[in-house]
Formats: C-alpha cells, structure tokens, sequence
C-alpha cells in the first residue's frame, strides 16, 4: 500500500494503491493535506486505478479533501475506480458529489482481476 | 503481550444455530490487537472462508466477497476506533460460523460500549467530522441481518448475518 502526489494543469492528481482503510487513513488524510497545503493548484483528482478496496475510513478522508478544495472554488474527480470500488462510491451518494470514472474493463482484466 | 497479538483457532460446534441454518460446516476465530493492520486480516480471512467454502458449493460472487469485506472492515474498525478509542491495549475477538445456508460473524469487543445502539445504527450517525456514520449503514445494506448487543462499559458484540439461498450449482 502506497500513495503519491503529481500536480499538473492546476489540478492535484492523488494516486493511492491497495487497501484503504482505516490502517492507512490517518497517514493518507495528513499527506494529502500537506500537498494541498504546498500546492497553487485548485483542483484535486484522486487517481484509484489501483486501489482495490476501500471502506468508509477512506471514503471518510475523500469527503474532507472535498469540502476543502470545494470551499476554494476547485473541483474533485475521481478516475480508475474498479467495479466494486465504483458500486461503494456510487452507494455513499459520492456520485452526486463529483464525477467518478471507472476504469477500463481492459485495465481491470489485466490488473485486480487476472 | 506482544505488539501484535494474533491467534487463530478452530473451536468446537455451538448447536443452536447449526439447526436453523441447515448445519455447521466450519467455524473459525481469531483474536488480534485493536491496531489498524489488523482490519485487513480480519477481512481477507471472512473473504478466504467464503471463497473457499465447498460444502455445498455456492455461487459466491466477487459483489459479495465484497460486500462482506467492507461489512467485516466496518464493524472491526468500530471496534478499535470507538469501542477501543484506538488504544491498541486490548483485542477484538471475531468467530465466523458457516452453516450450510449461512455465515454468521461476529465482532466483540470488549470496549466502552454504545449507549443508544438504535440511534447509533442510523445512517447519519457519526462521531467525528471524518467519521461519515456509513459503518452501519453498510453492514445493513451488505448483510441481510445485523444484530449490535451493547451497553456502556460492557463493550460490544456485532453479529453480521448473511444468508446464502438454495446452491445455484453443485459439483
């Protein structure tokens, strides 16, 4: 389980792999704070290709990072997310929030699923 | 005890259920630290279990090897999170039974407890501004019953009922 920043095109692209849970919750919650805190950047994008499953305690440190960067006028998506991933997203109303783009069947057949 | 107390043992057959739910067919517990590394064992042995389970041969879906997880990850966070306070001093005890027409799992710990369990398992429920009050509302939505035996001080026991339908395909 790993996570990491890049920032392009005033956007904050958070990629974070594996688990998300509330083992690597606090940890991803102060990171993804300080990035935001360093960044010019508006916009936040949270790239899940890799992440394979995720329960409220990661949903928790997705709904605070919006509210911040909705607050400063930015905007929140949310790319990669795997089938499952997408079904708990969609069921926590987080679709009503931002966009949420699943990942390519192609990418999944050659990644979570094999 | 060490940092990182984990036990696994297979204990005897409870006979009350078994009836009702077309007999036991295997039963696992596990005792472990209240730490945050152990959400995801907790989760992935429910999930190895009912993947595995070949007696009689379910049509286990990958929804609902997941829906499981996320349902086990909930309660076993609850427990560290407010039953323990994450203090990590004490354990969570998790006992998985699957009969041959349900798993049943249940979370103890042996925690501060929950003074309103009714008003704790609604949906906007939360402790915290990080805390989205969604543990709950999952484990209803993924398991077709939640039992939550609590009282202030006597920590809590979660029992997460899943109940599997006629085999859709025998080998």
């Amino acid at each position: 389980m790993s996570f990491g920043f890049q920032v392009k095109n005033n956007t904050v692209v958070a990629a974070i792999s594996g688990e998300v849970d509330m083992n690597i919750a606090g940890l991803w919650r102060e990171a993804l704070e300080r990035q935001l805190d360093q960044s010019v950047a508006r916009n936040l994008t949270f790239d899940f290709s890799r992440v394979s499953f995720i329960d409220s305690s990661g949903l928790g440190v997705v709904l605070g990072r919006y509210k911040r960067v909705i607050s400063r006028g930015g905007r929140v998506r949310i790319i990669g997310a795997n089938p499952q991933v997408y079904r708990i997203l969609q069921m926590s109303g987080f679709g009503n929030l931002m966009d949420i783009e699943q990942a390519y069947a192609a990418g999944i057949a050659g990644g979570e699923l094999r | 005890m060490s940092d990182n107390n984990v036990a696994v043992r297979a204990v005897q057959p409870e006979e009350e259920r078994a009836a009702a739910f077309g007999g036991l067919l295997n039963e696992v517990s596990l005792d472990f630290a209240a730490r945050g590394e152990n959400v995801a064992l907790a989760r992935s042995l429910v999930a190895a279990l009912v993947a595995n389970c070949r007696e009689p041969v379910w049509d286990i879906t990958v929804s609902m090897l997941e829906e499981i997880k996320v349902a086990v990850s909930e309660a076993v966070s609850n427990a560290i999170i407010h039953g323990y306070a994450n203090a990590a001093k004490q354990n969570v005890r998790m006992h998985l039974w699957q009969y041959k027409y349900a798993f049943v799992i249940c979370i103890i710990d042996e925690g501060v407890g929950i003074a309103d369990v009714k008003c704790a398992m609604e949906p906007d429920f939360t402790t915290g501004a990080e805390h989205l009050g969604l543990g709950f509302a999952f484990m209803n939505s993924f398991m077709d019953e939640v039992l939550v035996d609590s009282a202030p001080g006597r920590g809590t026991r979660v029992t997460l009922i899943k109940r599997l339908a006629e085999p859709l395909r025998k080998v």
